[in-house]
């Protein structure tokens, strides 16, 4: 796994590392003496991250490949060139890193911006909403463009060159002639239009989000028989049931790599030949390990034998400005989930976060109230 | 059904009636303590709402979810980490 190794990665050194790594005998050597095994200083190997060893591609057959402790039907993946292998206490039903590439976990390959173009076109579009294409908008060629323009990365790169020609130009209803008195800023507008004479609330809707007030209790000072102040209504929290998300979060395609079985992750010293455990991803850490293996055990009066699976929920509010003046913010509260590798989690464009909240903030009226009074 | 509108999700102000709601028995000195205290209830408040019966429901028995790849499977929400500053300082 290419945890916290840095990859120091310039031309030079991988030209290097092509020409050393080959090792063809220099033909101009007339010398009998036996060749030597050129190897590239340290400071210019680059070791470049693995796929993790995969689970459950070929199973139980080749017995060369892992070994079986007859423990637990515990089961332990073989080590990679790091040295590091993972051990799982039962077989796991599911492995998403065999969908896991190379590509994935390291930035140095360029040819793999091609594919993510042609991932990001498939996205389902942000808005959920009724219209259908070349809504607001003319016709399909129209449309195209402009979808092209404000998708995609926002400095247009060779890649998203190719994504034009791909995704606009060659597609069947894209027509130049369409495009006449085409006008960038004017179809903007329009679009911007469009945005106002959506309703907002079959979006959220749409998405499942509720609204309710939350009752709060002001101390009052007074003797009360039925508790401790006096109640007061908070109205205007914004919601998703956090129950609907998860079942969202479980059932669409961004959890094909989400990790239902936890494991250890196990490095063996090359030099001292000693085992170390690594603490890297939620679902190799002790309490998650701790938490599955409870739900192993837990007792079922329904005699259900589905798999039991732990959710790894991971909560992050903030309260956010919205302007750089004014007072405008908003107190949203996002939910992460830990099944999913921290490398696909911390992507800013991978579609993994969830807000699950809006929260009210005690208001500026709120102070001016107190104050005066 | 409640009227929507943007301004739900980005600012939220509470009501007038407040005012006179605190005013009959809140005393000046007290402001803040009080205020504190308004936000740490509203905050535990929401929560009472988030983690409802159906979640708690669901995090003793667990929920049946059929995955993406077409398996049924029983999912038990855990909290591992909850990330967050004091709102409002």
């Amino acid at each position: 796994m290419p945890s916290d190794i840095a990859i120091d990665h310039n031309p030079t050194s991988s030209d290097f590392h092509s020409s050393a790594s080959s090792n063809v005998p220099d033909s101009t050597h007339s010398d009998s003496r036996p060749m030597r095994t050129r190897r590239l200083p340290l400071r210019y190997r680059d070791e470049l991250p693995q796929p993790p060893p995969s689970v459950i591609q070929n199973p139980p057959a080749p017995l060369l490949t892992r070994v079986i402790l007859h423990v637990f039907d515990s089961i332990r993946t073989n080590m990679n060139i790091f040295g590091i292998a993972r051990e799982y206490r039962h077989r796991p039903s599911y492995d998403p890193d065999q969908f896991v590439s190379t590509d994935e976990l390291s930035n140095i390959h360029p040819h793999n911006t091609g594919a993510n173009a042609a991932r990001d076109s498939d996205a389902p579009s942000a808005y959920p909403t009724s219209h259908k294409p070349p809504w607001p908008w003319e016709n399909m060629s129209i449309w195209r463009l402009m979808s092209w323009m404000m998708t995609g990365s926002d400095q247009k790169s060779q890649a998203e060159v190719t994504r034009l020609v791909k995704d606009v130009m060659k597609a069947e209803d894209f027509d130049v002639h369409n495009l006449q008195h085409f006008d960038a800023h004017t179809e903007m507008k329009r679009f911007n239009v469009s945005d106002n004479s959506m309703d907002p609330s079959s979006i959220l809707e749409n998405d499942g989000w509720k609204k309710t007030h939350v009752e709060i209790m002001v101390p009052s000072k007074e003797k009360n028989p039925n508790g401790n102040g006096r109640p007061f209504s908070v109205s205007g929290l914004v919601y998703r049931p956090l129950i609907a998300v998860i079942k969202a979060a479980f059932s669409e395609q961004s959890s094909k790599l989400f990790h239902f079985t936890p494991f250890k992750h196990v490095w063996k010293s090359p030099v001292t030949g000693q085992e170390q455990w690594l603490y890297d991803k939620l679902y190799t850490s002790d309490a998650w390990i701790e938490a599955h293996n409870e739900l192993q055990k837990q007792r079922r009066d329904d005699d259900c034998k589905l798999e039991r699976v732990v959710a790894g929920l991971m909560f992050w509010s903030d309260s956010t400005r919205l302007a750089h003046f004014g007072n405008a913010s908003t107190w949203p509260l996002y939910l992460f989930f830990g099944n999913l590798s921290k490398y696909i989690r911390s992507r800013p464009n991978a579609s993994v976060c969830h807000p699950v909240a809006f929260i009210p903030t005690v208001s500026v009226k709120f102070n001016v109230f107190l104050v005066a009074g | 059904m409640f009227s929507w509108s943007l301004v739900d999700l980005l600012g939220f102000q509470l009501p007038e009636s407040i005012n006179s709601f605190i005013s009959s028995f809140l005393q000046r000195k007290k402001y803040d303590d009080v205020l504190t205290h308004c936000k740490r209830e509203l905050f535990h408040g929401v929560w009472r709402i988030l983690l409802n019966d159906e979640f708690i429901n669901a995090y003793t028995n667990g929920i049946v979810i059929k995955c993406h790849d077409g398996v049924y499977r029983r999912i038990f929400p855990r909290i591992f980490t909850y990330l967050a500053d004091y709102p409002e300082k």
